[in-house]
């Protein structure tokens, strides 16, 4: 299946290059011709090529994991937790809300990027998912619990109503919020998290009730004293 | 100074904005291969390119058969070859480079920069080409 996608996405990059290709083109070549009606919808096309790219990159990415491993390491998550913090903490504070990242989390035995992605999507949706009514806050904590390292992230965003939990994780997958503004994306940053929870043993779930934000959980097999 | 350019790829509509975005470089005459075997045979021919712009993914020979079997020919072994590909791929970059590629770009390519990064890069070459041969 990840072969299929792979290829099948590089199949599709093929035509989506020669679509921006020539839109560029006829906007170099011809855009100070166009009335106002051509240059919206040459923006347009230019748009939804973009859009159509960020799908299939995020097909491609979905394909990659899994499929292209890394060499597994024993991550210290408070370290790993702490750089998401700061590439990510910033855009927290200009919104007046803030990222916590709790101290004493557990060790995870898995691939650090893909941890990395899997942790900073679900931090990243806190922010796209917003309230509109409040600052974005994010609290990050961990244990172990039964021999399994549990992680926790919890925003007080916009929620997810129960209906929609079961196919939260599906690809393509985005929650209707026809009042709220559009916060874009592809709908595949939670098959991501599915798919490296997965592929590392793990497990993925979410808590969340509409318009009182979601705690996501993920549960791996906890590091044993020796991995490395 | 004409600078002979060989646009390797099978992607008709690719061919086509790749000769658009070089078409502000005069200097440039443009050869074409539709996939690897006609991209080596050209290369071996007697219109030699200075330059070639590889795509990757192609019938026949891919653009790593392609680019290995440049660098494995005494003949075509020091000819910068630019890869072309539709995504920045790091294991494709690596590969590419690790083979010996000079150069790697992304499509669709930017008519703006594109013809200057190609000069860039032959009047390099023709630089170390005249180092090596020394005075004279």
């Amino acid at each position: 299946m990840e072969s299929f996608l792979y290829s099948v996405s590089h199949d599709l990059k093929a035509p989506l290059i020669s679509i921006q290709g020539y839109a560029q083109s006829l906007e170099e070549d011809f855009g100070q011709q166009l009335a106002e009606d051509g240059r919206f919808y040459l923006e347009r096309i230019r748009r939804n090529a973009t859009l159509m790219e960020s799908l299939i990159l995020d097909i491609l990415e979905l394909s990659r994991i899994g499929r292209i491993r890394e060499h597994p390491e024993d991550v210290d998550m408070d370290g790993l937790m702490g750089g998401i913090a700061a590439r990510l903490g910033d855009r927290f504070a200009q919104a007046g809300g803030g990222l916590v990242v709790k101290e004493g989390l557990p060790r995870v035995h898995g691939e650090r990027n893909r941890l990395d992605q899997l942790f900073t999507n679900l931090v990243d949706n806190a922010l796209k998912y917003r309230h509109p009514g409040r600052p974005p806050r994010v609290e990050v904590d961990g244990e172990v619990v039964d021999g399994e390292a549990r992680m926790r992230v919890r925003d007080n965003g916009r929620g997810i109503p129960e209906r929609y939990h079961g196919q939260l994780f599906n690809v393509f997958q985005r929650v209707p919020a026809p009042d709220l503004p559009d916060p874009g994306g592809t709908g595949m940053g939670l098959a991501i998290v599915k798919r490296i929870a997965d592929t590392h043993g793990g497990r993925v779930w979410v808590e969340s009730a509409e318009g009182e934000g979601s705690t996501f959980h993920v549960a791996f097999p906890a590091a044993r004293e020796g991995d490395a | 100074v004409t600078l002979h350019v060989l646009v390797v790829d099978d992607n008709d509509d690719h061919r086509f904005l790749t000769r658009r975005a070089l078409a502000q470089s005069p200097e440039v005459t443009l050869l074409f291969a539709r996939d690897g075997e006609e991209a080596l045979l050209v290369c071996r021919g007697p219109t030699r390119p200075d330059l070639v712009l590889l795509d990757i993914k192609m019938p026949r020979k891919d653009g790593f058969e392609v680019l290995a079997a440049l660098r494995a020919d005494p003949r075509t072994a020091s000819l910068p070859v630019v890869m072309l590909t539709s995504s920045e791929n790091g294991g494709d970059v690596a590969r590419a480079k690790a083979l010996g590629a000079d150069d790697y770009v992304t499509k669709p390519l930017d008519a703006k920069t594109f013809g200057e990064r190609v000069r860039g890069i032959v009047a390099a070459w023709r630089d170390e080409a005249t180092r090596r041969r020394g005075p004279g």
